[in-house]
């Protein structure tokens, strides 16, 4: 090994450090004061509230992987018309935070919302608390289970399915005993996501008050920090736990059987209407709906105007300052994120081993850490340390940093692929014809890794951009996103204004999501399938750290 | 796939289609076009009970594409397909795969991997007899008894193509579709599962359909051999038939090493470069005539200059020149000659074939 190649090694560990930073000051933190971990772990504090996290946790992704492979299984194998429509609407609520879906929910429900004004309804109950939550995050997290399922069935082989049916199985059956266990481990891993989505979340828990983890890590923060970084680390090793689960899950892939043929197509015929009613349903709670109620309050808003001139609706000007705030931080953070995860990704795959497995998992670590948890460890420990660290408190610097950390490992997965897809051998050559590392990297490889590293900055970008507990606790004052003004403006009850807010949120989310999950996925799914062909990376940044091409 | 008519459960047999030899399958001028292509352009077959037909044919010719069609798996645009003198498929009638009781193998073995070699083979059979002696019985049909309990994983590719082929056997279905079952195992298994699937086809008392690209396959396991070009059947009947007596040039090529030589016929003699051959059927005037090369010897002469020798261990052929013409010749172990030698060519099989030119 030369010199040189220990720098890069060094530089790599470097690197890493930062991902394990708040998990570290966590244990470090709850180590120091054991009695006090003691007595808020072996109390109510605790047990309600990670009974209620679970709870939710395990319902929603229940939930969540009914539908999303109910959904996947009609789109992708019964005769029903507009197959890519379906599947690129069904992908489409992942575009919605899940704070902006509490928003919808609540808006819609509020006296004057739009189930009230234009419904005439007024008997429903309010859906606050489980209810709420439960519905919220089911409908926005199935896409993660709808995903992964959908690549699984496109490698699924026919013939499987078609023996079945020749041994004399009806549909009903062959789904039962063939597909859905063959797509175990791809309902297993999109589940998980969503439970670590669930348990991780922050903005539909708080807006809707169901006491989980997070919400009362929130809430003790100020007066009890002992017990909120006691729940904290509970809650962090819960997420940690899930992560490592899910990798294990996803790379005891099933070797697939060759493919041949399409699939058997399942003609509806009766059941024709009762399909479309039911992807109408999904596609209308999960996506029309919370944009209709949006949009209704956003009008009126604009159409009776408001008394208070700070008000978005009196001034449609300040939408520009939160505009350009987002815009701006993401787009810091997005690149800060890539310069930190290329030198990780050259090590991880270009030697591979178990420093780069360490590595590439301690990144992976910062993002499976709830980004609550994540900004909480950062603002106890500037606020607890004097000098220079501790005056970065509420800093842009810190922030960014946080983002960093939280979304890392959404970029190493793209610049691992990306690495990986750059030859080793044209490095070889270039070092044959006697050209520096650097220039070497510059002039071979970047241009080479440059969409790859594209992708991945565009989902730190679209993450940031939606990003909303870090940015509430550690962001400057008088710093707001679009995310923070959507939850101010929904802490007073400003449905108008909160609905403008989330609507650009939504559609600047949307055109991001567009090119950078949905586009590349129906891509995939288009014409035949190809062997190998990769499932869309998007948003589950922990199945697409291996270099190779993951198949689900 | 469209626009199809609503599934009818069952229909009645066609009358006037029930053949006196108990057909156990016989389809009608069965038409597809897939992706506006012709795949399938009218077959005909029909398929006595007990009995193997061969479905050979290149690459593309349709052969899978018909024999998905009969399972049910595909829907034909024009025709109709009757089993056990039932109308399965028919202008304004189709049951769906899984009530036709049609046994299949596939390419790959396609087991279900979650479930034991058991459970594959009792997957087909009512709940009450899947753990019951039909499963072992299949099993030990095809020389897999004792592993009902192992996971498919665990076995080779021939084994898990042998218990593919027992969950197939197990349901005690009408007829058997094998679609190129051994095209992934490598060349000893093949010969070796080739001449078992036969034997227990024939212990079954199978009907069974047998596609293959591969002439040695089909001429081993099918009684019959239907040999399809470009969506057409070109011939159908026993693998002498086809070879010895080809209905057209396509099938004499397809079919088998063949010389087709340029000849004079006068009634049931043809005069060809290799001298005279009889004809089965009487032809006149300018005609190719199909001389498989084991029916030319070699021989002392001057008519032909050996051109190369292809040399295969126990056979080898003899590319000649014949009045420049190119004559192969098919000789037992390895010819005394060598290239440039001159040599004679003579006749010495059966009455052949002739096509007019």
């Amino acid at each position: 090994m030369t010199g040189r190649g220990w720098g890069a090694t060094a530089l790599a560990v470097a690197l890493a450090v930062p991902f394990a930073l708040p998990f570290a000051y966590l244990l470090v933190r709850n180590a120091q004061d054991l009695g006090g971990l003691w007595d808020a772990v072996s109390d109510d504090r605790l047990v309600g509230p990670l009974l209620r996290s679970l709870g939710l946790g395990i319902s929603v992704s229940a939930a969540a992987a009914a539908l999303g492979t109910g959904a996947a299984w009609l789109v992708a194998r019964t005769e029903v018309r507009g197959r890519r429509i379906w599947a690129l609407l069904l992908c489409l609520p992942l575009v919605i935070p899940s704070f902006v879906g509490a928003v919808a929910l609540i808006a819609a429900f509020a006296p004057g919302g739009l189930v009230e004004d234009s419904l005439g309804i007024t008997w429903l109950p309010e859906l606050n608390g489980f209810r709420g939550a439960f519905i919220v995050l089911t409908l926005l997290t199935y896409p993660y289970v709808f995903l992964p399922v959908m690549a699984r069935l496109r490698t699924l082989s026919p013939a499987l399915e078609e023996s079945a049916r020749l041994l004399g199985r009806r549909p009903a059956s062959v789904f039962m005993t063939v597909v859905v266990p063959q797509a175990r481990a791809a309902i297993a891993a999109g589940a998980l996501l969503v439970f670590l989505y669930v348990i991780s979340d922050f903005g539909a828990v708080q807006l809707l008050r169901y006491d989980t983890l997070t919400r009362a890590i929130y809430a003790d923060r100020l007066l009890d920090p002992i017990t909120s970084m006691a729940l904290s680390l509970v809650l962090g090793l819960l997420a940690v736990t899930i992560v490592a689960l899910e990798r294990r899950s996803s790379r005891v892939g099933l070797r697939d059987q060759a493919r041949v043929g399409s699939p058997l197509m399942l003609p509806l015929g009766r059941a024709a209407i009762a399909a479309y009613a039911f992807l109408a349903l999904v596609i209308g709670f999960a996506l029309v709906a919370p944009i209709a109620v949006l949009g209704y309050w956003a009008i009126r808003g604009f159409v009776r105007g408001s008394a208070d001139s700070a008000s978005v609706i009196s001034d449609p000007g300040l939408i520009t300052g939160p505009l350009l705030s987002t815009v701006g931080v993401s787009v810091v953070a997005a690149l800060v994120t890539i310069a930190i995860v290329v030198p990780i990704a050259f090590r991880s795959v270009r030697r591979p081993g178990r420093l780069g497995e360490v590595l590439a998992g301690t990144v992976v670590g910062g993002f499976a850490l709830p980004g609550l948890v994540t900004a909480l460890a950062f603002v106890f420990f500037t606020l607890s340390t004097p000098g220079p660290l501790g005056a970065l408190y509420q800093t842009l610097p810190l922030l960014v940093l946080a983002y960093v950390v939280h979304h890392g490992a959404l970029a190493l997965g793209a610049a691992q692929s990306a690495v990986a897809g750059v030859p080793q051998r044209l490095d070889d050559a270039a070092r044959i014809m006697g050209r520096s590392r650097l220039r070497r990297f510059a002039g071979v490889e970047m241009p080479l890794m440059l969409p790859g590293l594209a992708a991945g900055a565009g989902l730190v970008l679209l993450s940031t951009a939606k990003e909303l507990p870090a940015t509430l606790l550690l962001a400057p004052p008088g710093f707001s996103t679009l995310a923070t003004k959507v939850w101010q403006a929904a802490e007073l009850a400003a449905f108008e204004e909160a609905a403008v807010f989330a609507l650009v949120l939504v559609a600047i989310s949307g055109v991001l999501t567009w090119f950078l999950v949905v586009r590349p996925a129906l891509r995939s799914w288009s014409d035949r399938p190809h062997p190998g062909a990769a499932p869309a990376q998007g948003e589950s940044p922990t199945r697409s750290r291996s270099p190779e091409p993951t198949t689900p | 796939m469209e626009n199809r008519p609503p599934h009818i459960e069952m229909c009645p047999a066609v009358p006037g289609r029930s053949d006196p030899r108990g057909s156990a399958l016989s389809t009608r001028g069965i038409e597809r076009v897939l992706g506006g292509n012709p795949v399938l352009r009218g077959i005909d077959l029909d398929v006595p009970a007990g009995t193997v037909l061969a479905l050979l044919g290149p690459s593309g010719c349709g052969k899978t594409t018909l024999l998905r069609c009969i399972a049910g798996l595909d829907r034909p645009d024009a025709g109709m397909i009757a089993v056990d003198d039932f109308t399965v498929s028919g202008p304004d009638c189709f049951v769906p795969a899984e009530k036709r009781r049609i046994g299949m193998v596939f390419q790959e073995p396609a087991l279900f991997p979650n479930r034991t070699v058991g459970g594959n083979v009792g997957y087909g059979l009512p709940r009450a007899e899947r753990g019951g002696p039909k499963v072992e019985r299949a099993l030990a049909l095809v020389g897999l008894s004792g592993s009902a309990d192992r996971m498919p994983a665990t076995l080779s590719g021939g084994q898990q193509q042998r218990v593919s082929l027992a969950r197939a056997l197990a349901a005690e279905p009408s007829l058997i579709l094998l679609d190129e079952p051994f095209s992934a195992l490598d060349a000893p298994l093949r010969a070796e599962l080739r001449s078992e699937v036969r034997r227990l086809l024939a212990a079954a008392g199978a009907t069974a359909v047998f596609v293959t690209h591969d002439q040695e396959e089909a001429f081993l396991i099918g009684d019959q051999v239907a040999l399809m070009l470009e969506g057409r059947i070109a011939q159908l009947g026993t693998p002498a038939d086809l070879y010895e007596r080809p209905a057209s040039r396509a099938v004499a090529t397809f079919v088998g090493d063949a010389n087709l030589l340029p000849a004079q016929a006068v009634g049931d003699v043809a005069h060809t470069p290799v001298g005279d051959v009889p004809l089965a059927r009487p032809a006149h005037g300018a005609v190719e005539v199909v001389i498989r090369p084991e029916c030319i010897a070699a021989c002392r002469g001057q008519d032909a200059v050996v051109e190369r020798i292809e040399y295969y261990g126990h056979d080898a052929v003899i590319v000649t020149s014949s009045s420049g013409c190119p004559v192969r010749c098919r000789v037992m172990g390895r010819p005394p000659y060598d290239t440039g030698d001159r040599i004679g060519l003579e006749y010495v099989g059966e009455p052949s074939v002739a096509f007019s030119a």
